[in-house]
């Protein structure tokens, strides 16, 4: 027990640190709230109340996923050109504590955008749907932030990592259908579609809230799988060993 | 303990070639070698975070390679150009640094003023390392790492970018972590910190360890006891044991005082004083002289 609680206060001192940024600067939060607001005006006046269904599960999706992604991998990348990353794995910490401790204090920047999410859909009356897209993210952050950590921990120049982990965030959350339906894609490409994990993701949290996606879930589940899988065998190959 | 300690780096680079030292509980052992001498790979081979090619590593009498874990627990390093993060306080940097790493929060607490107090930035502990200076943010990381309760710590050249006045207070804080019987193991080369400071010198050169011994002893050890340092002017110093040519200045080296005295008279030189053979001599010779000197004094037919 004692011990369990030593790696709690780990993590809370770690996440601490690393949530400074947001604490410091709160402005970042409200550029985040503001930016799903507009999606729910854009996604409504185009979709109606299904748009709206989108913009709550496929908005989850995508932050979560950049979270992991941009958020974990970027601040990993800065403490490595800070150095800092050589303080904690020069001690008891170790690296697993470390990039959950990141990962958490990274965390925090999304409270305030799901509170607003959380607020939407209540107001389509799918108060569960927020709740529903909040779990399956949890895996897709996972993911998404070993896909960060693998990337932080090998590139060779770390001040370039915003230029890998922006792009890939993007690709995987806007392009795909994370805020579309699937079933507007025609039926070869919507395979190659979905198997992107925020496609994934995003396909299984509406399936959970209620909504109909058209896709088969047990495929998105497959597929959702096989890309944590491939992520951890990618983190045990980095030099740095997360897992 | 290094004991022959070798990194070869990908691309065929030798990071150090063969390292060999002991340091003690309760010293300061201090790495001394010019740029790219193999001091930082040294202390990051130590501190766990490369693996040696060959050799061997113990910190505490766990092995560096085998035993990681154990050896991490006991150590805390403060990396050749590290910097805290721009957006943490000095207090949240340290306390929650101590934290992370296992201590409750009021001895963090305690141990965060103690050691901003030391190092001059209890008053600058509310803000932003963002708003600090270079040798300013060089003492919060130094505060991070010695508030730690680790029982060996690795300080990799923490003092550059720091003016006089840090640099003492880094100096005290140093001698005071290890007055509570740690052991110290730190790089540097700056002559002038290394005679301040170090208990025992490490002199490296080229990944390799070339002179271990407390600064007295290797003072004593060198075959001259007095120096000329005069400016090159076209006039020559005679009868020097050995001379050394730095860019526009020379040293002469002289085994007695008169000798050194009669040079400066038969020479004509002006402005040129005789002075004892300090830690930076013992520098010079190791990682300079010692080849040319050693060529002479057996070419000598005395």
């Amino acid at each position: 027990m004692k011990r369990y609680l030593a790696i709690l206060a780990s993590l809370i001192a770690i996440a601490r640190l690393h949530a400074s940024w947001i604490i410091r600067q709160p402005t970042w939060m409200i550029q985040d709230v503001l930016m799903v607001v507009a999606f729910a005006v854009i996604l409504s006046s185009w979709g109606g109340s299904r748009g709206i269904e989108y913009v709550v599960s496929g908005g989850i999706v995508s932050e979560s996923f950049s979270i992991g992604i941009n958020m974990v991998g970027q601040e990993v990348g800065f403490s490595r050109i800070t150095r800092t990353l050589d303080l904690y794995l020069a001690s008891p910490i170790s690296p697993r504590i470390f990039a959950a401790g990141v990962f958490l204090g990274s965390s925090l920047f999304m409270m305030p955008s799901l509170l607003v999410y959380t607020a939407i859909a209540w107001f389509i009356g799918k108060p569960w749907l927020t709740l529903y897209s909040m779990i399956i993210s949890l895996t897709l952050m996972m993911l998404s932030t070993l896909i960060g950590l693998a990337i932080a921990f090998s590139i060779k120049k770390p001040g370039n990592i915003s230029a890998i982990t922006n792009p890939i965030s993007f690709i995987s959350t806007a392009l795909p259908p994370v805020l579309y339906p699937a079933t507007i894609i025609p039926e070869p490409l919507r395979v190659i579609a979905i198997s992107v994990p925020t496609a994934s993701a995003a396909s299984i949290a509406r399936t959970l809230g209620g909504i109909e996606t058209g896709i088969d879930p047990t495929i998105t589940l497959a597929i959702l799988s096989l890309w944590i899988i491939a992520a951890v065998i990618a983190i045990n190959k980095v030099k740095i060993k997360i897992l | 303990m290094a004991e022959s300690l070798a990194k070869l780096y990908e691309g065929g680079i030798w990071g150090v070639r063969d390292i060999s030292f002991q340091a003690s509980y309760g010293e300061i052992t201090v790495l001394l070698g010019p740029n790219g001498a193999g001091k930082t790979t040294t202390i990051n081979m130590l501190a766990t975070l490369i693996e040696p090619t060959s050799g061997r590593g113990y910190v505490s009498g766990y092995d560096v390679v085998r035993e990681a874990r154990m050896v991490r627990r006991v150590i805390a390093l403060m990396p050749q150009g590290g910097s805290p993060d721009p957006n943490w306080t000095p207090y949240e940097a340290v306390k929650w640094y101590l934290v992370a790493r296992g201590l409750s929060i009021s001895t963090a607490e305690r141990e965060t003023r103690r050691w901003l107090e030391e190092l001059g930035m209890w008053d600058l502990r509310s803000r932003t390392c963002w708003t600090l200076s270079g040798g300013q943010r060089r003492r919060v990381l130094a505060a991070m790492v010695l508030a730690t309760e680790a029982q060996v710590i690795f300080l990799d050249e923490p003092s550059s970018d720091l003016d006089v006045e840090g640099k003492y207070r880094v100096w005290g804080a140093v001698r005071r972590a290890c007055s509570d019987g740690r052991a110290v193991i730190y790089t540097t080369h700056d002559m002038r910190e290394a005679s301040m400071l170090a208990d025992k010198v490490v002199i490296i050169s080229g990944g390799r360890t070339l002179a271990i011994g407390r600064p007295r002893e290797l003072i004593e050890s060198l075959p001259f006891r007095y120096r000329i340092v005069v400016r090159n002017s076209g006039k020559s110093l005679p009868g020097f044991v050995s001379k050394i040519d730095m860019g526009g200045m020379s040293i002469a080296y002289y085994q007695t005082r008169s000798e050194a005295l009669s040079s400066i008279e038969d020479s004509g030189v002006e402005e040129a004083s005789v002075e004892h053979v300090g830690l930076e001599d013992v520098y010079l010779y190791y990682v300079k002289l010692r080849g040319d000197l050693d060529e002479k004094v057996s070419s000598d037919p005395r």
